[in-house]
């Protein structure tokens, strides 16, 4: 009875009392929602109004940690860090991404080779990933500079330099990332059906014609996925940056989470810590919605 | 047919509302007995960041006690990354749970000292006195008077020099360097860049990281008669005129005399950095350069840092243990930082990891000076001032002070703003304690 | 417009051959339309046309060009498809506009031909709507439009209308004729569905395994198939088929004996079959009749009706004969009743004789 009164009653007059059975499923999962996502998450907001330090007295300090935040030039400059590493890393992936994708997605020899090694790079872990291109951006021993000299170029102090060292980070974040775009556009090429391409062809289009009005329009809702997931995920960029630069040289690669992190556990200044981390949240948030809202207009 | 599976597989309501509140009501008592659980009654839960280097040493002492004092069951856990070890301790601190006795870099011990969440040594150590132990390592425990932290062992710094490059300069390796300007004039005949163009060896490998870069700037700071906090610890000292000199004297060697490049050895270090694959003469060394250098084949040597018109100067940077506030086995954790102070130990310690010993009659110890290195190691100890930066805002001081540092030598500011802008932040930082 | 001309057309997929040796013209202005059950070849014949595959022998002309080695889009063809194939990102607007766009024309002469060709398909109004927004029969005209502007040599369609419902598909037939009459266009009309091809079609194609059947005007097909394969697919419901086996020849008159009829005299066959020779014989549904009527010879069939449907206009009659079905279609309402033998007429003018090969035995 609960059953059949859950499913073929009007939606507008379903209640808990209908439907305690689904909720019964649901309650383990969102038992670990809760313990693991929305209790930190309050927790975060809560301590961002505090002096937390697990060390001293806990005052509430109202919004001193996000007056302090607008007028910290050193979070400025992070914030700046986060969004250069963020334009620097997500376009130029998903553009080699789309091209990577298109070009092994043509009946070419030695293409699934081509996807795997593409694909690898996201397979590595971070860490592990970090360490070996640290070597690779090593100044003196370092690969990369012994190749700029042996094709007759100057060597760069890739993460030594202030104004190198963000790009040294975005090229390798781009060399694992694009392996991800370039899968999630191969299956948005296998969604494009085959007789636009025939019909555009009638119609006359070349390549370029065929690429420019036909694929990337095509892959739009892919695309914007794609901008979302990236924006997102560099929005947090740590990893990398812990292990190859320490947020140097001169802050020119602290980001927003690595700052954060420092100001928690290096500085043991919790309640501003939990201020950034409530900014940042806010900032994906936002973004996600606007990512969320052009899907949904686009599929209706 | 249906209808009866469906009834039989339906748990009724309240049976369903019951379980889920009994899971929820259980979880605290879960989550506290193994909290519990891990701090069981007899043990001695010791965390240590004894890693890498030490951890040969760290071992060898852990077995001497437990055969030592075999009433204690020792429980340790070894963490690689003093974050690691940091992040555990701050959670575990805020838990009211965790280790008894930690052992790691003093400067986190001080931040949980600054909160009253470790135990005061001082009077707790009955067989440990003061006056035998090395006052520049003690220096880095004591915090709001009181010694919360005791030190085991520390490493000191030195001008390590690539004896081949220097020899090769026409430099004489056994003397050194005297004072700056000898310094500069060694640093300038070492460096070798062909043409005036690309750096093939650079005369001082400055620093690695921020730590590195602080502390070069600290000895360089010391060698011109400053410090870098005045004697209370209540304000920074780093900002006056020695610390101006010492700065300038540092970009003067690197924008006039392009004894390197900037930014030239940041990085992960190890055997990776460029003094350790023949690329630069000399470098600020402790202990730990020495086994690296040796590995990469460097005919490695350690001479102390030249002061300003004469003399030397040195700092050291101890690894220390403290005893958890509130913690159930205090006395036993009390017992194996006294049985680590003990001659023997400290001794044994400082030979197996070749580090300085706190206790100074150890720094005399015929088997301990039988190394070479550490041999001269505690002889530039013994450069050192008998203060220490021991304050809860060293790590902010020391970003500070590293940045202020960097963005002379990258020609991004001057020395005097520079410091005074360091200064400023961490005078704030001091006076909200 | 132009006249297509293929010769000996062929294309094979590794080892298996798709079109074999196809020749055939197609003239200036004409409405041709290929037919035959799926996997004939019909749509893999059309691509080999459009350009969309290369052929892998023969040679294709379109006008006066040889358009064999010619890429798709430069032959000057245009090709509708079974799915519309509209790009879904573009307005209707911009459909039509695409392959004019290709050409680089100024935007006043697009902005026109767009207009015009919109008007022909009735589309004025929605010129500025995505084509998820239209309903089938309007995706289908813009699909049309599309072809329209680009003014081509010949108009290609890969069974345009198989996507819509009946009622749409009668219409857009209708339209689809209209069209061509007023375009004057040569068109190549690819479908499985033969009541379509004789309702549209000057000329059809039977294609069967690669091959062509027969070409001819649909009433030439109908009344004169080739063989008993045109005989079976064009027509509906299709001929009735009768097993026979030539009994016995005098001067002008073939006999043969027919499994569950008995004899059946047919005369003016133009040529001579052997005594004992296997047949078939294909009388069409419509030919049937429940009363003798009209000249001799007359030739009675006894069948038990399994089914009736009695639509009015018609009485549909589904029986049959040694295992073979047998289909009977009356004009007008006859009460029959299902399970009662019942005799039915036929005139023996109008049986069709095919050998043993399947070929037809023509008439004098």
């Amino acid at each position: 009875m609960a059953l059949r009164n859950s499913t073929s009653g009007p939606v507008k007059t379903v209640s808990f009392h209908q439907n305690w059975s689904a909720y019964a499923f649901l309650a383990p999962a969102l038992v670990i929602l809760f313990l693991s996502l929305l209790l930190p998450a309050a927790a975060t907001l809560l301590m961002s109004f505090t002096d937390v330090s697990f060390l001293k007295p806990t005052n509430f300090v109202g919004f001193d940690n996000y007056v302090k935040l607008f007028n910290d030039t050193r979070f400025q400059q992070a914030v700046g860090n986060t969004i250069h590493y963020t334009i620097g890393v997500t376009f130029p992936t998903m553009v080699l991404g789309l091209l990577a994708a298109v070009a092994l997605n043509q009946k070419v020899p030695g293409r699934m080779a081509f996807r795997t090694i593409f694909y690898l790079p996201v397979l590595t872990s971070l860490i592990a990933a970090a360490v070996v291109w640290a070597y690779v951006y090593e100044p003196y021993a370092g690969p990369l500079n012994g190749l700029l000299t042996r094709v007759g170029l100057p060597p760069q102090p890739w993460l030594q330099n202030p104004g190198l060292a963000m790009n040294a980070l975005i090229i390798m974040a781009i060399w694992r990332d694009f392996g991800t775009a370039m899968i999630i556009y191969l299956a948005g090429l296998q969604d494009i059906p085959n007789d636009l391409y025939e019909a555009a062809r009638l119609d006359g289009a070349k390549g370029k014609d065929i690429f420019l009005r036909i694929t990337v329009p095509m892959l739009s809702s892919v695309t914007f996925y794609l901008l979302i997931i990236l924006i997102v995920q560099t929005f947090q960029v740590f990893g990398a940056i812990y292990v190859m630069t320490q947020g140097g040289p001169l802050g020119s690669t602290e980001t927003v989470v690595y700052q954060m992190y420092q100001t928690a556990f290096g500085y043991t200044e919790f309640g501003y810590g939990a201020a950034m981390s409530t900014v940042l949240f806010l900032t994906i948030l936002v973004f996600s919605i606007i990512g969320t809202r052009i899907m949904r207009r686009k599929d209706a | 047919m249906k209808n009866d599976v469906m009834h039989a597989i339906k748990p009724t309501r309240r049976a369903f509302l019951s379980g889920t509140a009994a899971g929820l009501a259980s979880l605290p008592v879960l989550m506290s007995a193994s909290g519990r659980a891990l701090a069981a009654d007899q043990q001695l839960v010791f965390w240590s960041q004894l890693a890498g280097s030490k951890k040969a040493a760290g071992e060898a002492l852990e077995a001497a006690f437990k055969t030592a004092r075999p009433e204690v069951a020792l429980q340790s856990s070894l963490y690689a990354e003093p974050s690691q070890l940091n992040e555990k301790m701050l959670t575990a601190i805020n838990g009211n749970t965790g280790p008894d006795l930690i052992v790691q870099h003093w400067d986190y011990n001080l931040t949980y000292a600054s909160g009253k969440k470790l135990v005061e040594l001082g009077k707790a150590l009955p067989n440990v006195k003061t006056a035998d132990l090395d006052p520049s390592l003690l220096a880095y425990g004591r915090i709001d008077g009181g010694q919360y932290s005791m030190p085991l062992y520390g490493t000191s710094r030195g001008l390590g020099i690539n004896r081949k490059l220097i020899s090769e300069a026409g430099l004489n390796p056994d003397k050194g360097p005297q004072n700056w300007a000898e310094l500069r004039e060694w640093a300038k005949a070492v460096t070798k860049r062909p043409g005036g163009g690309m750096l093939q060896v650079s005369g001082i490998q400055l620093y690695q990281n921020d730590l590195e870069a602080f502390e070069l700037f600290t000895l360089l700071l010391q060698g011109a008669g400053g410090s870098l906090l005045t004697a209370d610890l209540s304000a920074p000292g780093f900002a006056g005129p020695e610390g101006i000199k010492a700065l300038t004297f540092l970009r003067d060697l690197v924008v006039t005399d392009k004894i390197t490049d900037a930014g030239f050895g940041v990085g992960p270090g190890g055997m990776a950095n460029p003094f350790n694959q023949g690329r630069a003469a000399m470098l600020v060394a402790g202990n730990y350069s020495t086994n690296n250098a040796l590995k990469a084949g460097i005919e490695f040597d350690v001479v102390p840092f030249p002061k300003e018109s004469g003399g030397f100067t040195s700092l050291v940077d101890p690894f220390c243990f403290a005893v958890r506030a509130g913690a159930p086995n205090q006395e036993a954790a009390l017992k194996f930082v006294d049985f680590a102070m003990s001659p023997e130990q400290q001794v044994a310690f400082a030979v197996a990891s070749k580090n300085v010993p706190t206790l100074k009659s150890a720094q005399q110890n015929k088997d301990v000076l039988a190394d070479p290195y550490l041999a001269k190691f505690i002889k530039t100890a013994s450069y050192a001032p008998p203060t220490a930066p021991a304050t809860p805002v060293f790590p902010r001081m020391m970003t500070l002070v590293a940045r202020g540092v960097q963005e002379v030598i990258f020609q991004k500011n001057t020395p005097d703003k520079a410091l005074k802008a360091a200064a400023d932040e961490v005078q704030t930082l001091l006076k909200k304690g | 417009m132009a006249r297509l001309e293929l010769s000996n057309v062929s294309k094979s997929y590794g080892a298996f051959d798709a079109i074999t040796d196809v020749s055939l013209a197609i003239e200036d202005g004409e409405f041709a339309v290929f037919v035959g059950p799926s996997g004939c070849g019909k749509s893999t014949l059309l691509r080999l046309i459009a350009g969309l595959d290369p052929i892998s022998d023969g040679a294709i002309t379109i006008g006066r060009d040889d358009v064999t080695r010619k890429p798709a889009g430069t032959r000057s063809v245009a090709m509708v498809f079974q799915s519309y194939a509209l790009y879904p990102h573009m307005s209707v607007y911009d459909n039509i506009a695409f392959p004019l766009q290709m050409e680089r024309r100024s935007k006043g002469d697009i902005r026109q031909q767009v207009e015009k060709a919109a008007s022909t398909v009735r589309l004025s109004t929605r010129l500025k709507d995505k084509p998820a927004k239209l309903s089938g029969g309007q995706r289908q005209r813009v699909a049309i439009a599309r072809a329209i502007v680009r003014k081509p040599k010949i108009f290609l369609m890969d069974e345009p209308l198989s996507n819509l419902d009946a009622a749409l598909r009668i219409e857009m037939r209708t339209e689809l004729t209209q069209l061509h009459k007023e375009l004057g266009a040569t068109m190549v009309y690819v479908t499985h569905d033969q009541l379509e091809a004789m309702t549209m079609a000057d000329r059809i194609v039977v294609l069967n395994g690669g091959r062509v059947e027969q070409v001819g005007r649909p009433m030439d097909l109908y009344h004169r198939p080739v063989n008993r394969f045109v005989a079976g697919f064009i027509g509906s419901p299709p001929m009735n088929m009768l097993r026979g086996r030539v009994k016995a020849i005098e001067s002008e008159y073939h006999s043969f004996d027919v499994a569950g009829i008995g004899t059946i005299v047919i005369d003016g066959l133009a040529e001579r079959l052997k005594i004992g020779e296997e047949v078939v014989l294909g009388i069409r549904p419509e030919y049937l009749a429940p009363h003798p009527a009209g000249s001799e010879p007359l030739i009675k069939i006894g069948v038990v009706p399994r089914s009736v449907e009695r639509l009015g206009a018609q009485t549909i009659i589904h029986g049959a004969i040694e295992g073979q079905n047998f289909t009977c279609v009356f004009a007008g309402d006859q009460a029959v009743e299902p399970g009662r033998e019942l005799s039915v007429y036929c005139d023996a003018a109008n049986i069709h004789v095919f050998d043993a090969a399947g070929t037809t035995v023509s008439r004098k």
